[in-house]
């Protein structure tokens, strides 16, 4: 049987994004092409904590919209009735000066207008809580008790069987080298893929670039300039453990303005798996490459943030690291939706807390491309915005 | 500040050893490093101090071992390298090309070295081969039982049972017979090699061995054990560990039952698995060397040069760390990838002392051939695999469990781990990746160097968070 060479949309990129949008434009009835250049889940996705994060979103339509997804996420077992190892867990924010926690406070007022309830944890609340944590590396926590967790690799994977299953075809190992542009429109992509299976043309009458970081090059090839940045983020996890937490733990200096540097930026964010590894991060550097080696310095920095917050984790044995491109925006807030100068090239990438939008985005594409009246505040996240 | 010096070498067994020592000869600054506390490697085992004195196992390992004490060659014990990477790639670059690496040891040890070049003589591990029962106490593998033995002065049971094949089995039954052990049995998955007849000019010379084989043979036939051929245990039995071994002919499928396949069952205490040796290929890995697909070995090596370098400049892999050979090539190995190293730094080698090394190399070669001729990777494993048996042992996961994530479209080891967890555990991989490959390979019906390996990253081997820091933990 010849496979289909024409298409009403390919999607690009089998991560979390390009999953749940090909789901849900195949649910919508759009004949539906996904393209991953590896295994699903294996960029920035399958590098994914897994948290589901209302605490950390940008305030406006961005923490509008979260607030939304995360009734989505909370609902994704069911709707795909698939174990995504979905847990309700709390998180932190840790806070370490003073200046932030008077930022905190002010983000916790903001938060409480947009319905989201935040709690200011001076030391020893903190310390009853989180009884892991070492009390001297922090004066409090910003507490919010209703976020969550899963595992990315099955929420991608549960979307693209789901898919299959109304006639998504999802095809593996299938690199798109070029979007093809003409007569000023869209008209399908350049494709290769090791068996030459579905190699070359494939027409479509859409192409939306799901593809983190990479989404930029394959822009270009479309003569589009997307205000792309991304980050080698490099983290690390352990080996099972007991119980250290159920929370979700990062640091309050995220919110800290910095500078774009050329020096790698450490933070420190936690999550213990459901299995008991703990997953550690970040270090991040923002750079041009497209690379996934991890770095000689990221760990031994990584180690040093973990430790000072979690003694306890001074003996746990490392198992693996890794690093991979994640992609962001400077203003912190996504691109999503069409390119207007190139009909039929929707982007959908940037995405700060990616899990709490992913079946938001993946319904919000498809409400594009079969044409739905749109929230217009959506411009605000316009791929080809000044920045 | 970090160390600087011309030459790391990896391993301190047969290859490790020689390169290091020869690397001396050759007036060059030389750090060897080893995991376990005192060199020698597999092959050349020392028991530690507290269990006694032994006599090296031959001169030529008492030379090897006394080569290294010299002043040029620095010894680093009980330290693990996790982590190899090319000198550009840290961002501390200052124009001297080379390999920074992280090590783990005793207090005092250094956590970070700099390397002009680097040899990699890594070994080989016990090459696991799954079949149901295979993950209960009591089963383990010949190295594991021949270290016991033969080092640790441990008997790992009373009445046991050899699985597996070729010539290292003879070996460990002979020390377990001197050690007191009861053998219920030596199975060899491979006919009997009527055809070794044909590779005696390979094996001429080969004395030493030939007689340890001899020797081995002799002393089971005057126990009264013999080899059965083309068998081996499909299944072990028994709660909280193995008191029963399946054992038949490896061309049955495991639900074919007992009387019908030949199949009987034998009263035992330990099961030893001796299917051969896999590489190891996880530094190699990660510092980006190219590899490739034995498919008489059935794993992943690094491609050579005739110098033994790999295809990262400086890097070189001496030994089983690039396939099984064994420890008389590995030595030769050594020597010639040191000659190797001191030629790229601009050395003079002596090219009549390469040449003999190459013959050696080339004899020595020829012979270990003729062993992975005569007893090959049993072509039938997936005959022993049952929808519940294990695959990865570190996170419990099943055959039916791979299979079904190769139903959702998983089609290499990535995904596999990805939908399962099958190598996200404490070995990452090392136990399950041949087995899920080969798996794999068998339900896409494609070969399995299609089907790739899962990539290594640092740490490479288990290392507590306080030991990843660069300054002694400070």
């Amino acid at each position: 049987m010849m496979a289909r060479q024409s298409w009403d949309v390919v999607v690009v990129g089998g991560g979390l994004i390009g999953s749940s949008a090909a789901y849900h434009l195949t649910r919508s009835g759009v004949r539906t092409l996904l393209l991953e250049k590896g295994d699903l889940a294996s960029g920035a996705s399958g590098a994914n904590f897994g948290n589901a994060q209302v605490q950390d979103s940008e305030f406006g339509l961005s923490l509008e919209l979260t607030c939304q997804g995360y009734g989505l996420v909370a609902n994704l077992e069911e709707e795909l009735d698939t174990c995504l190892d979905f847990r309700q867990t709390g998180s932190l924010l840790l806070i370490e000066t003073e200046k932030q926690w008077a930022a905190m406070e002010r983000r916790a007022a903001v938060l409480e207008g947009g319905g989201v309830h935040s709690q200011l944890l001076d030391r020893e609340e903190l310390s009853r809580l989180e009884p892991s944590l070492s009390p001297e590396a922090v004066i409090g926590a910003l507490y919010h008790a209703y976020e969550g967790d899963l595992n990315p690799f099955k929420l991608v994977h549960a979307y693209a069987l789901r898919g299959r299953e109304h006639g998504l075809e999802v095809r593996t190992h299938t690199e798109v080298t070029s979007v093809r542009v003409e007569g000023g429109r869209v008209t399908g992509v350049e494709a290769r893929d090791p068996q030459a299976n579905g190699a070359g043309y494939i027409a479509a009458d859409c192409v939306i670039l799901a593809n983190g970081a990479w989404a930029q090059r394959l822009a270009q090839t479309a003569s589009i300039d997307l205000p792309l940045l991304w980050v080698h983020g490099e983290a690390l996890i352990t080996e099972t453990l007991p119980l250290l937490t159920r929370n979700a733990i990062s640091s309050a200096a995220f919110f800290e303005d910095t500078e774009e540097s050329e020096e790698q930026a450490v933070g420190f964010c936690m999550r213990q798996r459901p299995e008991g590894q703990v997953m550690i991060g970040e270090a991040a550097l923002v750079t041009k490459a497209l690379e996934r080696h991890v770095t000689a310095t990221s760990l031994p920095a990584i180690a040093r943030e973990a430790r000072q917050r979690y003694p306890g984790l001074q003996q746990a044995a490392i198992i693996r690291g890794w690093a991979i491109p994640v992609a962001f925006l400077a203003d912190n807030r996504p691109l999503l939706g069409p390119v207007d100068e190139v009909p039929g090239l929707l982007v959908a990438t940037g995405l700060k807390s990616t899990i709490i939008w992913t079946p938001l985005v993946g319904a919000l594409l498809s409400d594009m491309v079969t044409g739905r009246e749109l929230d217009p505040r959506l411009a605000e996240f316009s791929p080809t915005r000044e920045l | 500040m970090i160390e600087s010096i011309d030459l790391a070498v990896v391993g301190a067994g047969p290859a490790g050893l020689a390169a290091a020592a020869q690397a001396g000869e050759q007036g060059m600054k030389v750090t060897l490093v080893d995991t376990f506390v005192l060199p020698g490697g597999q092959y050349y085992k020392q028991t530690p101090p507290a269990l006694g004195e032994e006599e090296p196992p031959d001169a030529y390992a008492s030379q090897l071992l006394a080569g290294v004490d010299r002043d040029s060659v620095r010894l680093l014990t009980g330290t693990s390298v996790w982590g190899l990477f090319l000198e550009d790639s840290t961002g501390q670059g200052d124009g001297d090309s080379g390999y920074l690496l992280c090590l783990y040891g005793p207090p005092g040890t250094p956590r970070r070295l700099k390397a002009r070049s680097v040899i990699l003589a890594p070994g080989a591990y016990d090459r696991p081969v799954p079949f149901p029962g295979w993950t209960l106490p009591g089963v383990i593998t010949a190295g594991a039982a021949l270290n016991l033995v033969k080092h640790q002065r441990v008997l790992p049971g009373r009445r046991i049972l050899l699985s597996g094949t070729g010539p290292l089995q003879l070996v460990l039954a002979r020390h377990l017979l001197e050690g007191g052990a009861e053998l219920a049995g030596v199975l060899d998955a491979n006919p009997f090699p009527w055809s070794g007849w044909r590779h005696a000019t390979a094996a001429w010379g080969q004395w030493a061995r030939l007689r340890e084989g001899w020797d081995s043979y002799r002393a089971m036939q005057k126990a009264g054990v013999n080899i059965r051929w083309g068998h081996w245990v499909r299944r072990a039995e028994g709660e909280g560990r193995v008191v029963r071994a399946v054992i038949g002919p490896v061309n049955a499928s495991p639900t074919e039952g007992t009387a019908s396949a030949g199949a009987e069952t034998v009263k035992v205490d330990t099961i030893c698995l001796g299917h051969g040796f896999t590489p190891a290929v996880q530094l190699s890995c990660l510092a980006g060397c190219e590899h490739s697909y034995n498919p008489v070995q059935r794993a992943h090596a690094p491609v050579r040069d005739e110098w033994l370098q790999t295809s990262q400049a400086g890097l070189f892999v001496a030994g089983d760390g690039a396939g099984i050979g064994g420890k008389d090539v590995a030595r030769l190995e050594g020597r010639l990838a040191a000659l190797g190293a001191a030629r790229a730094l601009g050395q003079r080698v002596a090219p009549e002392r390469v040449a003999a090394l190459r013959g050696d190399l080339a004899r020595q070669r020829r012979f270990a051939a003729v062993l992975d001729a005569l007893f090959p990777l049993s072509a039938h494993l997936g005959n022993l695999l049952t929808d519940d048996t294990v695959l990865c042992r570190c996170e419990e996961i099943t055959v039916s469990q791979v299979r079904q994530a190769v139903a959702e479209g998983a089609t290499t080891v990535s995904a596999v781990r990805m939908l399962t967890r099958a190598g996200m555990g404490r070995c990452q991989g090392r136990m399950c990746g041949a087995s899920v490959a080969e798996l794999l390979a068998r339900e896409l019906d494609r070969p399995v160097e299609a089907i790739g390996q899962a990539t290594p990253r640092p740490p490479v081997v288990p290392v507590p968070l306080e030991g990843l820091m660069d300054n002694g933990g400070a």
